[in-house]
């Protein structure tokens, strides 16, 4: 890597490894298993910079980050969402009133898509979290958008199908303003 | 009563994006340290040159020789000339009945209480392209448009159902031009078999697949099963799952991918993993719901039930690396003959949240299968997963040696010829097995993992 690419990595690191970090912390179970996984990306990307440093490396790099993420399972070992972040506090969380509610809202659904397949958890949230269109997931993930459909579905049906049956914290969702 | 879609996407959103606020910064030597990693990489691969070698040529031979023995011919697609799903007949035994796919066109779908953009059809433009009655109840392909983008749903009830006994799925997805949609049902027996519906364009052809097989060879093949449509439209009793449904595949002549739902009642059947054997005395040592969790994908990914592959528990315990999680390997016997293995690590919940107990998570690879011949507790295996090694092997091993080169790096003792230790990373590794009197049991590399 010559010096200017170095240059742009550092700076890019600066600038987006945040990003990629929440990224991460979704597709992963903590925070450690996360700077794992982004670590891993980084050194994919960093091997090719030459090659990627010239246009916006962002989406190259979170394609790098996702898809490790959810072949995992099958590369090596596969991480599932099921932990809270260890920083969770009853104040840290959003607006529900009750926090006991809450909590016990978030680690239903925090334990629902640990149940998940990790291609089928990656497809829920490039799709919710970063808000991506169903082709820029697919292009993302490297499949069909046929199958980002499928997932999607069959992932919103699973997390349906258990919700529905657990006894606890079924409350309406309250979406967070960005 | 079930979540409706929206709110379940507006929950889900919610979940995902408070969690993703509670992330502090990424530390601030990221880039001198991948910087690291990468020179010490390249160092370990100069040293590993000539072995990386020799491993290439075995995999390239055994690559050559498994994409021989798929069972689908590739053949030249069936145009559907620009058309979408939207722009055909309606088709199947209920096409002559008008006033039954109007009333159906016309139940409401989730996204009409609650709209979200982009998913809500214009119920005026809602047709049936689809009904009749299939193997355990009646179905329907509904189609709607909004602002050029078409929107599917599937249709369910009892055969023979009325347009009111008929429940839409909660879920609609956009489809393009040229594609078609399936859906699965569980079948009427009970899930033991499933319904398979697919409505796609005259001539089109698909085949499906629920998992994997392996030969004695230990050989890893997709075990296709080829549809038979008449008119574009299939419809087909497949083999019930075992296990979770991520080895599910729908796919065309080309190859691609088919927008597959699921009704509610197959989502929702989630098979139990019997016991496996425990010969080593393990099993108190694995938590329930992680040992479920590599049953499930390691079944899952076979297409055999759980009842058949004679699942053993080889080892489970905390993991060597001393990072406080915890794993478990699995084995199970396919009917070839052939073993293969699959592994969970987890971490116990630490105990700072004050409402919850549980464990929080897993991780778990399957291993490539391996040829019959030997049974699982004499076969030596050795799994890599974040700096631990896990080993089980022949009952005579008493130590495991973890081998670079010429140079043993870590010791770790086995148990009943099983056990875990510390083990820097994955490459160029081997694991040598010694007994109490110090002769070489066994030596392997670590184990290749399967897609």
């Amino acid at each position: 890597v010559a010096g200017r690419d170095e240059a742009a990595f550092e700076a890019f690191v600066a600038a987006r490894s945040h990003d990629l970090l929440r990224t991460a912390v979704l597709l992963t179970r903590d925070r450690g298993h996360a700077e794992d996984l982004l670590q891993t990306a980084l050194l994919k990307a960093y091997r090719h910079w030459h090659r990627i440093a010239a246009d916006d490396p962002y989406p190259y790099v979170r394609r790098i980050l996702v898809t490790t993420a959810a072949s995992r399972r099958r590369l090596r070992t596969t991480q599932e969402i099921v932990a809270l972040p260890a920083e969770d506090t009853i104040s840290s969380l959003l607006p529900f009133s009750d926090p006991a509610d809450e909590i016990a809202d978030r680690e239903q659904m925090t334990a629902v898509l640990a149940t998940l397949p990790p291609r089928m958890r990656a497809v829920l949230v490039l799709r919710y979290a970063e808000d991506l269109s169903e082709a820029a997931t697919a292009e993302a993930l490297g499949c069909s958008v046929a199958t980002v459909k499928s997932q999607t579905a069959r992932g919103l049906a699973r997390l349906r199908a258990v919700l529905a049956s657990a006894p606890a914290a079924s409350r309406p969702a309250t979406v967070k303003e960005h | 009563m079930p979540l409706s879609d929206p709110d379940l996407e507006a929950r889900l959103r919610n979940h995902l994006r408070a969690r993703a606020d509670d992330v502090p910064p990424a530390r601030g030597d990221l880039a001198r340290v991948t910087r690291a990693r990468f020179r010490a990489e390249r160092r370990r691969r100069l040293t590993a040159a000539a072995a990386g070698l020799a491993v290439l040529v075995v995999v390239g031979v055994v690559q050559v020789t498994g994409s021989g023995v798929l069972p689908w011919s590739r053949q030249s697609a069936v145009p559907s000339d620009g058309r979408s799903l939207y722009d055909l007949p309606v088709r199947g035994g209920l096409a002559s009945d008008g006033a039954w796919l109007r009333a159906v066109a016309d139940l409401p779908w989730e996204s009409d209480s609650r709209p979200v953009p982009g998913r809500q059809s214009s119920r005026e433009s809602r047709r049936v392209v689809y009904a009749d009655d299939v193997p355990g109840g009646r179905v329907a392909l509904v189609v709607g448009r909004v602002r050029g983008v078409t929107l599917a749903t599937w249709v369910t009830g009892p055969e023979g159902a009325a347009p009111d006994g008929m429940s839409v799925l909660p879920d609609s997805i956009p489809i393009e031009d040229g594609e078609a949609v399936g859906l699965l049902d569980v079948g009427p027996g009970g899930p033991a078999e499933n319904v398979l519906a697919v409505v796609g364009f005259p001539g089109q052809r698909f085949r499906f697949s629920n998992g994997h097989v392996a030969d004695a060879a230990g050989r890893l093949s997709l075990a296709w099963q080829s549809l038979s449509p008449e008119d574009g439209v299939a419809v087909s009793v497949v083999p019930g799952r075992h296990a979770g449904d991520e080895q599910t595949r729908l796919r065309d002549v080309d190859g691609d991918d088919v927008a597959l739902l699921s009704t509610e009642r197959f989502s929702a059947y989630i098979p139990r993993m019997p016991e496996p054997a425990d010969p080593r005395g393990l099993r108190d040592r694995v938590d329930d719901g992680e040992l479920q969790f590599i049953l499930d994908y390691l079944v899952g990914y076979y297409t055999e039930p759980a009842e058949a592959v004679d699942p053993v528990l080889l080892w489970a315990g905390p993991m060597g690396s001393g990072s406080g999680e915890s794993g478990a390997l699995i084995g199970i016997t396919l009917p070839s003959g052939a073993t293969a293995a699959g592994m969970v690590t987890y971490r116990a919940f630490d105990g700072t949240n004050p409402s919850s107990n549980q464990h929080t998570g897993g991780m778990s690879g399957g291993m490539a299968p391996m040829p019959a011949g030997k049974g699982l507790l004499e076969r030596l295996i050795a799994v890599y997963s974040w700096n631990s090694v896990i080993v089980s092997g022949p009952e005579a091993g008493t130590v495991a040696e973890i081998v670079r080169g010429a140079a043993v790096v870590n010791t770790f003792p086995l148990v009943d010829g099983a056990g875990t230790g510390p083990c820097p990373d994955d490459l160029a590794v081997t694991v040598r097995v010694r007994n109490a009197a110090g002769a070489v049991v066994g030596e392997t590399p670590l184990s290749r993992t399967v897609d």
